[in-house]
């Protein structure tokens, strides 16, 4: 809302510089959000917090600079010249809904441009000059806070004004040119015969003031906030006068602003003011609130005296009695004052939020751990671990479109929707994180990015059983740009090492990969890692066609883990275990077989042969190409051999060595190099 | 006299032996002390000019100073010899780049979160987490902000089904917390947070929270001063000031918007902070008795303070991040800077 200086200081004799006011203002809760000169004028936006409904008029802000100023208000004197006896009958049908309806009929105005005092005001606060009668009412409005409207008396048939619900099917046309189809939930104001106004909101065309109006009829109403929100939300209609509706007016002064606009209308535009006729009640409930000083220092934490709070409270228009307890009656403009606490922020502020002293508190410092969720040193450790193997954190969108579950073949069962999605964007809960994963490498492509490593820890999010989850879960991914070599520098094989670094430091015994299938990756590049029989997850080469949709193009690998599952067999309890005695031994083995033997039952027997006296075996390298035939590879290892007990001789490893190499060419049908 | 200089000689040469590194310095050094006109032979001439009786042991002082600078020099030789060889020099170009490790990094966001947390565990406050999907009732009833009232206004959720929704603020959490626990208690709670904004610089429709809440039957407006002004310093840096304006929450009452003197600017002004000298960066208050009634504790017997502060806009203002997209995008580039 815009407020003008020069405008406000008719209500309270103010001399402070403007920016001084507009921090004074600020400080007090009354926000300037904006400040400029315009003509010699200083025009202050303000933002308007919802319970303070008081501050949406220049009287209502020159009140509040008198209370910081200790200043007094200076209200502008009122007499109305009634010249005529008749009015308008009116009828309220709905009281819930209007609760009060005062009408007056100015007879003979003479319509026409506003005089300039009036167009500078009205243009001040960013509205438009109209014509004098409707400035009047909206000048009105700007100064006291209750909003008015004016009717044209002579589109008004049957001289009579029903208060009442809409009938379904009704139409009316707005002065802003739109016509509304009404329902029994809108309230209106109507003649005889038809609506002739959104009551409260707006007023239609057909009953607008304009150049050959002749008699006028002038409402000041209280209508129910919460129909007139109804009715806004639902037609999509609102105005400066809903707007105040909505949040409340003072009913103390409803008529003092009919009054008001009354004797300017009869000053400006001339015409004759009749009876005014008022039809239903204005309940002035000023009830008390009590207050005890030592609650409002206890719960500041300040030391004022009961003289202080009396001072401050009485200073904002209070009517306040008692001493250490107090009975406080707060003014009808100040509807947000319902308990004690609305009090203790009223002296608070007008005390000065920056005079509150420091203290520190007692904290009780429970048993408790600090992350009240057990999972908090099992996240932490994952992070580290990756971090350390060189992985990124990313943190990606929850909501994704459907789309995009789409393209990576994800199933959709279970899949959350959004009701009210802003854009595609938004449309679905993410039931994997791989889509994200997916698009994070397909976005440090397009930025000639050519490594990614990246892994996110988060929630995804299903429906199962009519019930929302929200489970926690993993994706390592990792991105070359160059393509799939037949080597063992593949992004799988750094996926699935890091999958083996995290089981190790999580004190997870023995993980095995058996082969899977997934829609995602590759057939024949697919593991599911298990332990035991808990199913941790799946890694795999993403599929070419997948990457293609995303404009990937490169050897792409990523892990989907099941966190819960992580967690449950993690232990970190470490444990130490005693360095060897003994020296070990190691043999180098290099051999060639066909490509279909896999390296894990090769390990398989090494081990069976080479029993309790193999204490690991190394992988060192793998070659294909000149020199080993076609669909074979050459493959060398290192096995070393440790006893527990002693030093092992040559001959004793040679000797185990020999059944391991033996074993092998054997099994394998391979040839040693 | 003169046998008190050979000591000092002897010193001096070592000294001067061990900082010799090329041959040409080696041979002045020779010279210098063994040479013709050098310092042996200087001490030599000054033998005439000693008592009589002293002259055998001077004589004798100096042949020994003579045969130990012989045998030092020869060895100092051998190492300079040694150390300019062709053999000794390396032939590599370690001009050329490390081999480093390229490590992986948290997300910004995590840390931030992280560090703050840090600050309040300190303080002594538990960091407690909650669902993502929440009631109605948890999200807006609880918290004194009912439907159909203007001060839902500008509260927008995205919704589900029903009066399912995706929480809009971590406040829910607390609401459990509060429903579950007994006061005393200092909690943090932390979490991605939903709201139907269009995105752009400087908002998402996905961001992360962290509210605090502290009740207890003697907590007050100046506790939550102190702690917020502690956190204020121990994470923005000492000089910082803060500053409390009045404002409006349904759910605290009094409330206040607290600010921070600019980062940048220190509070002269600058475009980061509009001119003002300072940036908003918190709402905070004292719990509202309503909010107390819905979840069972009597607002006669405890009270409360709470305060919440946007991650996503802290750490950009901390780290000088200029586009809160850029948390969501994860380019490497910007990952790798924290």
């Amino acid at each position: 809302m815009k407020i003008s200086y020069k405008w406000l200081r008719e209500y309270v004799n103010t001399k402070i510089e403007a920016r001084k006011l507009l921090n004074i203002l600020t400080m007090a809760g009354l926000e300037v959000t904006s400040h400029k000169k315009i003509d010699r004028d200083d025009i202050f936006e303000i933002e308007v917090t919802p319970n303070r409904p008081d501050w949406l008029s220049h009287i209502g802000v020159a009140r509040e600079v008198a209370a910081l100023q200790g200043k007094t208000l200076k209200l502008p004197e009122v007499s109305v010249k009634q010249e005529l006896e008749s009015s308008v009958n009116v009828t309220i049908k709905d009281i819930k809904s209007c609760l009060f309806y005062s009408v007056r009929v100015i007879y003979n105005v003479k319509i026409g441009p506003s005089p300039k005092w009036l167009q500078k005001k009205i243009e001040a606060v960013g509205l438009r000059s109209i014509n004098n009668v409707v400035d009047i009412t909206n000048f009105v409005m700007m100064e006291t806070g209750q909003p008015l409207h004016v009717f044209d008396m002579g589109k008004v048939e049957g001289k009579e004004i029903i208060v009442r619900n809409a009938e379904r099917g009704e139409k009316l046309l707005l002065i802003d040119e739109t016509e509304k189809d009404l329902t029994e939930r809108n309230l209106v104001i109507a003649d005889a015969k038809k609506p002739l106004a959104l009551a409260g909101i707006m007023g239609g065309k057909t009953s607008e003031v304009g150049i050959e109006t002749k008699d006028i009829l002038l409402e000041c109403a209280l209508f129910n906030p919460y129909s007139i929100r109804k009715t806004v939300q639902e037609l999509g209609a609102a105005s400066e006068s809903s707007y105040r509706f909505e949040r409340g007016v003072d009913t103390g002064r409803i008529l003092y602003a009919s009054d008001r606009a009354a004797s300017l209308i009869a000053d400006i535009a001339k015409g004759k003011i009749g009876a005014r006729k008022n039809t239903g009640y204005v309940e002035n409930k000023m009830f008390s609130v009590l207050l005890e000083c030592a609650k409002v220092n206890e719960v500041l934490g300040t030391t004022l005296s009961s003289a202080d709070i009396r001072r401050i409270l009485k200073g904002l228009g209070f009517d306040v009695r008692g001493s250490s307890l107090l009975e406080v009656k707060a003014p009808s403009y100040r509807i947000d004052i319902e308990k004690r606490e609305d009090l203790i922020e009223e002296i608070a502020r007008i005390y000065g939020y920056s005079k509150i002293p420091l203290a520190m508190p007692e904290i009780v410092v429970t048993d408790e751990k600090p992350y009240i969720k057990e999972d908090r040193d099992k996240t932490d450790i994952i992070k580290s671990i990756l971090t350390s193997a060189g992985y990124c954190e990313t943190i990606t969108y929850s909501l994704i479109s459907r789309d995009l579950v789409k393209k990576t073949r994800i199933s959709e069962q279970g899949l959350i929707s959004i009701r009210n999605p802003l854009s595609k964007e938004q449309e679905v809960m993410r039931n994997s994180l791989l889509p994200g994963a997916l698009k994070v490498v397909s976005y440090n492509i397009s930025r000639q990015i050519n490594s990614v490593k990246i892994f996110e820890l988060s929630k995804i999010y299903f429906e199962r059983d009519s019930l929302y989850n929200e489970d926690v879960s993993l994706c390592i991914t990792d991105y070359k740009k160059r393509g799939k070599v037949q080597s063992h520098s593949n992004a799988i094989y750094s996926i699935k090492g890091a999958i083996e670094t995290l089981i190790k430091n999580m004190g997870i015994g023995q993980i095995q990969f058996e082969k899977s299938d997934h829609p995602l990756f590759v057939r024949g590049e697919t593991l599911a890692v298990l332990s035991d029989k808990h199913m941790l997850g799946i890694i795999g080469t993403v599929n070419s066609d997948i990457l293609d949709a995303f404009d990937i193009s490169g050897d792409t690998a990523i892990a989907d883990i099941n966190f819960k599952e992580l967690r449950t067999i993690a232990d970190l309890k470490k444990q130490f275990v005693r360095l060897p005695r003994y020296p070990y031994s190691y043999r180098d083995i290099s051999f060639s077989s066909a490509d279909t033997v896999l390296y894990k039952d090769i390990v398989s027997l090494i081990k069976k042969k080479g029993g309790a006296l193999i204490e690991d075996i190394e992988f060192l390298s793998e070659y294909r190409g000149r020199g080993v035939e076609i669909r074979e590879r050459s493959l060398a290892l290192r096995i070393i051999y440790r006893a527990k007990d002693k030093t092992l001789t040559d001959e004793e490893v040679d000797s185990v060595n020999k059944s391991v190499r033996d074993g092998i060419v054997e099994c394998f049908s391979a040839t040693l190099r | 006299m003169g046998i008190e200089k050979i000591k000092v000689i002897q010193a001096e040469a070592l000294k001067e032996m061990i900082s010799v590194q090329s041959i040409e310095d080696l041979e002045n050094l020779k010279i210098k002390y063994l040479g013709r006109k050098g310092i042996i032979a200087q001490l030599f001439k000054e033998i005439a000019s000693a008592p009589t009786l002293e002259r055998p042991a001077f004589g004798e002082a100096i042949n020994t100073l003579k045969k130990s600078l012989d045998e030092k020099l020869a060895q100092c030789e051998d190492r300079v010899k040694a150390y300019n060889s062709a053999e000794s020099k390396s032939n590599i170009d370690v001009t050329m780049p490390g081999i480093g490790c390229e490590l992986g990094t948290l997300h910004p966001i995590t840390k931030t979160i992280a560090d703050i947390c840090k600050i309040f565990y300190h303080m002594g406050f538990s960091v407690v987490e909650g669902p993502e999907i929440e009631t109605e009732f948890n999200n807006f009833d609880a918290l004194n902000i009912p439907a159909d009232h203007p001060s839902r206004d500008g509260f927008d959720t995205f919704y589900i089904k029903d009066k399912w929704l995706l929480r809009s603020h971590t406040s829910p959490v607390q609401i459990r917390y509060m429903k579950e626990n007994e006061a005393p208690f200092a909690i943090v709670v932390t979490g991605k947070v939903f709201r139907p904004d269009a995105v752009d610089a400087s908002h998402s429709f996905m961001f992360h929270q962290i509210e605090g809440l502290m009740v207890s039957d003697k907590v007050s407006f100046a506790n939550l001063k102190q702690v917020l002004y502690k956190f204020a310093k121990q994470y923005f840096g000492d000089d910082v000031k803060l500053r409390f304006r009045p404002h409006f929450f349904p759910f605290t009452e009094p409330s206040a918007e607290v600010d921070v003197s600019c980062l940048i600017c220190g509070g002269n002004g600058c475009r980061v902070c509009s001119q003002k000298g300072w940036l908003e960066i918190l709402g905070a208050g004292m719990v509202n008795p309503n909010v107390f009634k819905a979840v069972g504790f009597n607002p006669q017997k405890v009270n409360g303070f709470a305060f919440g502060m946007g991650i996503e806009r802290i750490a950009m203002l901390k780290y000088g991040i200029d586009d809160i997209r850029l948390f969501f995008e994860n380019d490497m580039r910007f990952l790798r800077q924290f």
